[in-house]
């Protein structure tokens, strides 16, 4: 939302953020002192060898994991704790996850599947319906809703979980190798999916690849090597 | 949110067929075999007729009467004060018992002091346990018998199928009228109603039926005969001696009046004035409420108050450890199934549940699979109590099926399902996301 | 090899100790229901010491005769009239010590010196020869011992073998419940059924404990018609002038008793074989899962070359293991019964239980870990690696 002076908001402000995994004798470095600032409204890709850190980025952005140093800011909220009910909240209610290998539960047919952050949110059983049936028909699924994950294809279980993450409105969409496992054309789909979403409702989207192709297509790269930032 | 849990709960079980097969087999055996022991239970120590008053009565079954001598001990303390040995002598003045004997008790004994009970508002003396052979078309049939007197059918709540009970003038009139259980009417006359106004040979007389009750399952009022006590060889009892066949058993008008009953029959028993103190002096009664008397014939403790303790503590510790072995199994198999649901508890997660929503999660879905195999094992359990009863397995006793059991039943199985979903449930719960969503 | 399960094994110390712990809550389950059966059933083949055939008996309730010292004239006339019958060879008197009776009388005494325990039944002259009572030295009681100096006893070899070893002691006096002279030996009387304990039992005459009478035991002719208990039924009845008798067939009693021990044991060990069935079923449910969750560390194993047999191997070792040390655990507590003596009966009882429950524990181990196993060793290194 553009400011009275015009300046975009800061939708994720980290600054000096490190995350360091010890065990009993060694120390490993994921994260070096990043500090990244992503505006309201905007695509960033993070780009980056294996091992590079940028999943550990992705999982402290999205409060999974928490920092061993260093601050973050997400929506103007400092957070300080983790593993908390609060947390959880925040989660459900402002972030929206899509991962490499789907993660829909394979017990429950599509949409239930979507319907999943609108259970934590003590939302009723007809407008959890029509919600979920409004973000499958944004990715073109809404025949499949009564099927189950296992009789889709790679590409329609991404837009399944595409459909779950933006079912709840989210300010901001984590995507960690959407297209990892999908085929280019599936892969095209899937980022057409996420473009499109990111021009008309200006969600703030963080995707984590190492498709150079499909970072091209984002507003801004950011490339990490080692846990450093190198752009 | 429950609706849910039911469905994906319903969809895990379908989905994963054998294990659910190995958690319900276990399941509705080990509740099968609880529910077994309720209904033994509630069909002994529920308030079913014809004992709907059992908390409210107190049981003499009998007496202890001993002969005491008193013993005196010396016992001599030395010591060493202000270097002079000083000497203390104590002497302790016991008693020490000589003779012991315990029976039931004499009717006229009974009838002599424990009439005017004044916290009990009805009594009876009774019998129990006795029995003899009579003969049907030369078959041998051994009978039960209770001898009683009218006051019996007031403390007893039986359920009169046919006839009534005898009455006050039946027993002065010593007529030979007897009222009959179900069973007995089935063994002897081969028809289980239209008996009243039969005749039954006994040794002594013929005895014609005046009633027909319902079986009566608890052991403490079963019998296939209850005879009038004025028809028992020796009535009313010889004067002047404390042991016989009879029981006295004393009903309070509430469940608090029940200790000042207790209390009373202790007094009388401590201030016996006694027929021949030089052979019997002392008299020890225990009167035991009917919870007292069951564990009484089981385990034996100082006083009827331990021995319940005592018994239901033995009781539940056994069904406790019997429980223990299946649910450990249902915690460990579901505990090393936690790795299938990984990916879904971290999805969970990530949008947005928290702990204690998972923890509720897996106890519902195990609820779910408990109630499932509740179901099962409340089929076999009626399945086993109709073969109990059909006497298919042992002659012995009557369970019930009534609505305690079914309550009972239910409130065993939410428990079951907790308990054992608790420890799998929480360990669930703390699985980190980014551990979760590896993969 | 050892090594490196134990590693694993420690690894998943969680999981692994609820396993160890269900094992050994198994492990107590078996040894405490089969040290049950054995004590019930070891002593079946024994002889009981007296015929079961054609014996009946008459039990007369002494409670509900007012008038006891008239009793006892009652059943030395009742035997007269009883001998009289064309069916009866002989009748005996006991006090209710009588066969299958349930009731047990016992003593203690250490005026001997050392503390002889025996169980006493009272009995007459008549009643060796009415139950067919084995004497293997000495003789049963007769008419002289009424008037002997020595209160007369015949006991069981059990007794002489229990406190006398290698003496012979016939015609010898002890002091049991006052100066008592041996001058019998018989087989045994376990009278409470086959189940019953070894144990020293002791007759005393009876004449001389009149108040003790209560059972009358009646040896029949082969072939008596089952009517004449009615007949017998009225001569009772009318000698002492009550119902509160029973007869019963002494081979109708013994079948009750075995009827009532056999019960309980059938209900326990069905039971038993639930609980070990159902614990065996979520073992197998366990092996089979952890083994799906250990795909990919099989497939990297057949990779670098491991055979199938080693696969399989190690999957059996390794639950073996946990099963060793939980039946380890449950030996250490349940040896402490039979070297501490808690409970005071033979101690073969308890190693033969604990011989057995481990080796249907193994029994039950080895055959819920060797099919996953197998399934395991079968997994083929490509698809286990890709599932990845």
């Amino acid at each position: 939302m553009p400011t009275a002076n015009g300046l975009k908001k800061n939708m994720i402000q980290i600054n000096n953020l490190s995350k360091v995994y010890r065990t009993k004798t060694i120390e490993t470095t994921a994260l070096n002192n990043i500090n990244l600032h992503v505006e309201k409204g905007e695509f960033l890709s993070i780009m980056g060898p294996s091992g590079c850190g940028k999943s550990t980025l992705l999982n402290i952005i999205g409060l999974l994991d928490e920092p061993t140093s260093g601050e973050i800011k997400i929506d103007g909220n400092g957070i300080k704790t983790y593993n908390s009910k609060a947390t959880a909240k925040f989660r459900n209610q402002r972030l929206g996850f899509i991962f490499q290998s789907f993660h829909l539960i394979p017990d429950l047919n599509i949409l239930d599947n979507v319907e999943l952050p609108l259970i934590y949110r003590n939302i009723g059983r007809k407008e959890r319906k029509r919600l979920s049936e409004a973000a499958l028909e944004s990715v073109g699924l809404k025949n499949r809703m009564n099927h189950y994950p296992a009789q889709l294809s790679g590409g329609q279980k991404q837009r399944v979980a595409i459909a779950r993450a933006i079912v709840g409105k989210p300010n901001i969409i984590l995507a960690d190798e959407p297209t990892g496992n999908l085929d280019s054309a599936m892969g095209n789909e899937v980022m057409d999916i996420l473009i499109d979403l990111n021009k008309t409702s200006k969600t703030t989207i963080v995707m984590v690849t190492h498709d150079a192709n499909m970072a091209k297509r984002t507003d801004r790269l950011m490339r990490l090597y080692d846990g450093t930032q190198i752009q | 949110m429950i609706f849910n849990y039911l469905k994906l709960s319903i969809s895990v079980l379908k989905r994963r067929k054998f294990f659910t097969f190995i958690s319900l087999f276990g399941i509705s055996f080990t509740l099968a075999i609880l529910m077994l022991v309720i209904s033994l239970l509630e069909t002994e120590l529920g308030k079913n007729a014809p004992l709907s008053d059992r908390e409210n009565l107190v049981f003499v079954d009998h007496l202890i009467v001993q002969k005491m001598k008193p013993d005196t001990t010396q016992l001599v303390d030395s010591s060493l004060v202000a270097g002079i040995m000083k000497y203390d002598t104590t002497y302790t003045y016991e008693e020490k018992e000589v003779n012991t004997h315990v029976s039931s008790s004499n009717l006229w004994f009974l009838k002599e002091h424990f009439t005017k009970l004044p916290s009990a508002s009805n009594y009876t003396f009774c019998t129990t346990g006795a029995s003899t052979n009579i003969f049907v078309n030369d078959k041998k049939l051994n009978l039960d018998l209770v001898y009683a007197d009218h006051r019996y059918w007031e403390i007893f709540d039986f359920t009169f199928l046919e006839g009534r009970p005898f009455d006050e003038n039946i027993l002065k009139s010593e007529e030979s009228a007897v009222v009959i259980s179900q069973k007995m009417a089935m063994k002897y006359f081969g028809q289980k109603n239209n008996v009243v106004g039969k005749e039954i040979k006994f040794p002594d007389a013929n005895y014609k039926v005046i009633g027909l009750v319902k079986d009566p399952s608890q052991i403490i009022v079963y019998a296939d005969v209850y005879l009038p006590n004025t028809k028992k060889i020796g009535f009313p009892g010889k004067p002047n001696k404390y042991f016989g066949s009879y029981w006295g058993i004393f009903k309070a008008d509430s469940k608090n009046k029940v200790k000042n009953i207790k209390s009373e029959i202790h007094s009388i028993a401590n201030n016996m004035t006694f027929y021949d103190p030089a052979e019997l002096n002392k008299m020890t009664i225990h009167p035991k409420t009917d919870k007292e008397l069951y564990a009484h014939l089981v385990v034996s403790g100082k006083t009827p108050e331990q021995s319940k303790k005592l018994f239901f503590g033995i009781l539940f510790s056994l069904l406790a450890l019997f429980a223990l072995l299946p649910t450990l199994n249902l915690v460990n198999l579901n505990v090393t199934r936690i790795m299938e649901r990984a990916s879904e508890i971290g999805v969970r997660k990530a949008f947005g549940a928290n702990r204690s929503h998972i923890v509720y999660q897996f106890i519902f879905e195990n609820i779910v699979l408990t109630i499932l195999g509740g179901m099962i094992g409340f089929i076999i359990a009626l399945i086993l109590i109709k073969l109990i009863n059909d006497g298919q397995v042992q002659d012995l006793i009557t369970l019930k099926v009534n609505f305690n059991f079914f309550i009972y039943s239910i409130l065993l199985i939410l428990f079951f399902g907790i308990l054992s979903g608790f420890l799998p449930a929480l360990k669930m719960s703390k699985l980190h996301i980014v551990n979760a969503l590896k993969k | 090899m050892i090594q490196h399960i134990i590693k694993l094994i420690w690894k998943k110390k969680g999981s692994n100790s609820l396993i160890m712990l269900e094992i050994f809550l198994s492990f107590l389950v078996l040894f405490a229901v089969l040290s049950l059966v054995f004590y019930q059933t070891d002593r079946m083949n024994a002889p009981l010491g007296f015929d079961i055939e054609n014996k009946w008996l008459i039990q007369i309730d002494r409670k509900y005769k007012t008038d006891s010292t008239n009793l006892d004239g009652i059943f030395v006339d009742l035997k007269r009239e009883l001998m009289a019958t064309k069916y009866i060879k002989s009748v005996g008197i006991c006090n209710a010590m009588s066969p299958f009776s349930g009731s047990t009388m016992e003593t203690v005494d250490d005026a001997q010196g050392f503390p002889i325990t025996t169980r006493l039944v009272y009995a007459d002259e008549d009643f060796a020869k009415s139950l067919n009572l084995k004497i293997t030295e000495g003789r049963w009681f007769n008419e002289e011992d009424k008037s002997a100096i020595y209160d007369p006893m015949v006991v069981n070899k059990y007794f002489i073998e229990t406190y006398f070893p290698n003496q012979n002691m016939m015609d010898s006096t002890i002091d049991l419940n006052g100066q008592k002279k041996i001058i019998g030996v018989m087989e045994d009387y376990r009278y409470t059924g086959i189940y019953e304990q070894f144990q020293a039992t002791t007759f005393f005459f009876l004449p001389k404990r009149k108040p003790q009478m209560a059972v009358l035991s009646l040896d029949l002719i082969e072939g008596t018609p089952l009517s004449f208990e009615i007949e017998l039924n009225e001569l009772v009845k009318s000698l002492i002038k009550s119902t509160n008798f029973t007869i019963s067939n002494v081979s109708n009693l013994r079948d009750n008793t075995h009827k009532m021990t056999w019960l309980p044991i059938v209900i326990i060990s069905s039971i038993c074989f639930f609980l070990c069935f159902n614990v065996a079923l979520g073992l197998f449910g366990v092996l089979w899962s952890n083994i799906q969750k250990r795909k990919s560390e099989i497939g990297l194993r057949r990779a670098i070359g491991a055979h199938t047999t080693d696969i399989a191997k190690q999957f059996i070792v390794e639950i073996l293991m946990v099963a060793a040390f939980a039946v380890v655990i449950g030996l250490f507590f349940t040896i402490q019964i039979p070297i501490l003596k808690i409970i005071p009966i033979d101690s073969m009882i308890f190693f033969r239980a604990m011989f057995f429950a481990v080796l249907i524990i193994f029994a039950i181990v080895s055959l819920c870990a060797l099919y996953p196993s197998n399934q395991a060793a079968r997994i083929h290194p490509a698809t286990a690696l890709h599932e990845d």
